[in-house]
């Protein structure tokens, strides 16, 4: 299958199994999936053999949770060995984890724990980044999760400890809408002040997602539809963006594929909506 | 506070619940910092405990809801989880329930819980070079007795005393009714393996079980065969077919 360039992949979804008869045996219009990575980190069975009849039909991008990017322990070479020989087997079009640590003094918390935005997190963390990509031999895309907690020692927006690490590593971004969102609303910033702080060229692709609004603090759930205020802070990324590949995320409480196929037409209207705006601005 | 020394507070606010050391470094607002810190600490708990309804279903329904969620919870206090995978997660678990003095009077469910894990490692295990008819039949007979061979990394197997093989069937459809299991302890062993896509349970009789043992580790052929008390040829037939069939040995020649 040829490979185009990740920003170029049009609208995909998340792989869920519960999916995979829908998948393999309908034509969903789905243009490309993502796969969480550490769900086909087997050296064989059943599961890799569905991903592949998968793979053989849509481009894929893979997601980790475990990378844990940010943790002051020293890499796990047995875990990156074991993402690199999946990135063999499937291809990806690009290999994504987030900016956040998940465990510590040899644990994985299995949780995206935040980050201090500091000098110190910032050098830490683009000196692994440059080890990540070297050990890989390509580009990791690093998303911004929701956050929970700001810390007094913070120096450095998210955006622009981001934008940094993407110009000192040659990263790439993920964006999340959702966690934008999320975070803006949980620590009192303008959500359209962090997607205007983004260098263009970073980006790889978008993430859409739901969460549940308990008023006081959001917890990004990821497993609601999209919210309005989400999608119209898509379509604020797409206008300044351009076009970008976009995916929904639904982690939890998982409907049927027809479903979220529909949702992510919505996608693609909002998005062609965007940039038809964007022309005529320009 | 340097990195390391906030990631170190954070690990022992997220085990231990006490937040003296990290809630200072955290920016309070109309919520302080335990509060929003307590988000966190509940995702990981909660994160992990469905985790381990996801890889110990039947267990789940055993337990019952209640019960099984703080088990689960102090379970993942106790043992945190070290390995980059989910699905890798709660090797202990069953050891952990079976050490759990409420459950003295159940003891089948730590079985329950054990298979339900062999049936994981063994599904999500690694494909091998397995001994087929072939390599056997190419050997000149001199070379039989001294190959090599270990048991697959799928061969699972399992020794229990209650009837958990039919618990979990009993499971595979919903509302499972019970009561018609007879639950009469009967020592038994279970093999539980993936010869190609799909699981495979089956009972060992005692020359099998020995057989399988004796190969947990690398040792050769004419070893296991002299450890495993068949008391005949036929006898040792029928294990050499059984682990044919079911692919259970690899071996550095095959
Ligand atoms: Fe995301």
């Amino acid at each position: 299958m040829a490979e185009r360039a990740v920003t170029d992949l049009g609208f995909g979804l998340g792989l869920r199994s519960q999916h995979y008869p829908a998948i393999l045996e309908g034509t969903p219009d789905v243009d490309w999936f993502e796969i969480i990575s550490e769900n086909y980190m087997v050296d064989g069975g059943r599961p890799l053999a569905k991903l592949m009849a998968i793979r053989e039909r849509y481009p894929m991008v893979m997601h980790g949770v475990s990378l844990s990017i940010g943790s002051t322990d020293p890499l796990n070479m047995d875990y990156l060995a074991r993402l690199k020989a999946l990135a063999a087997r499937v291809e990806p079009a690009i290999v994504s984890d987030h900016l956040c640590w998940t465990g510590v003094a040899g644990l994985n918390m299995h949780d995206l724990l935040p980050l201090p935005l500091t000098e110190e997190a910032l050098a830490h963390v683009a000196a692994r980044v440059d080890q990540v990509q070297s050990f890989l031999g390509r580009e990791l895309a690093l998303e911004n999760a929701s956050t929970y907690v700001t810390f007094a020692q913070d120096a450095i927006p998210e955006w622009e400890f981001l934008a940094e690490i993407a110009r000192r590593t040659g990263c790439r971004l993920l964006l999340d809408v959702n966690n934008i969102y999320v975070s803006a609303f949980n620590h009192d910033f303008r959500a359209i002040d962090y997607i205007d702080a983004i260098p263009r060229e970073a980006v790889a692709y978008i993430h859409l997602a739901g969460h549940e609004n308990n008023k006081t603090y959001i917890i990004d759930t990821h497993d609601h539809p999209v919210v309005g205020d989400v999608w119209q802070l898509y379509a604020h990324a797409i206008q300044r963006l351009g076009p970008v590949a976009t995916m929904i995320e639904r982690d939890d409480k998982i409907p049927p594929l027809e479903e979220l196929v529909q949702e992510l037409a919505h996608a693609r209207k909002v998005a062609a909506a965007a940039l038809k705006k964007q022309a005529q601005v320009a | 506070m340097r990195l390391a020394d906030l990631q170190g507070a954070y690990r022992h606010y997220l085990l231990t619940g006490d937040s003296a050391q990290l809630a200072p470094a955290i920016v309070a607002d109309a919520f302080d910092g335990a509060e929003r810190l307590g988000i966190y600490r509940n995702n990981f708990l909660v994160g992990l405990s469905e985790a381990l309804k996801a890889n110990f279903p039947v267990t789940l329904h055993l337990l019952g809801r209640d019960f099984f969620e703080q088990a689960a919870r102090r379970f993942v206090l106790a043992r945190p989880p070290r390995r980059p995978c989910l699905f890798e997660y709660g090797a202990e678990f069953p050891g952990y329930l079976s050490d759990l003095p409420e459950l003295g009077a159940l003891p089948y469910v730590s079985e329950v819980a054990r298979f339900e894990f062999a049936r994981i490692a063994s599904y999500n295990a690694a494909v091998e070079r397995y001994v087929s008819p072939d390599t056997l039949a190419n050997l000149p007979p001199d070379q039989l007795e001294a190959l090599p061979i270990r048991r697959a990394q799928h061969a699972q197997v399992v020794p229990v005393k209650a009837p958990v093989a039919e618990l979990w069937k009993a499971h595979q459809v919903p509302d499972p009714d019970l009561s018609v299991i007879d639950m009469t302890a009967r020592p038994q062993v279970l093999l539980v393996c993936r010869p190609d896509r799909a699981l495979v349970v089956r009972e060992l009789d005692a020359p099998a079980a020995q057989f399988l043992a004796a190969v947990q580790d690398e040792t050769q052929l004419g070893a296991a065969a002299a450890q495993c008390g068949a008391e005949d040829d036929m006898a040792l037939g029928r294990i050499i077919a059984l682990v044919l069939e079911l692919r259970l040995l690899v071996s550095a020649r095959a």
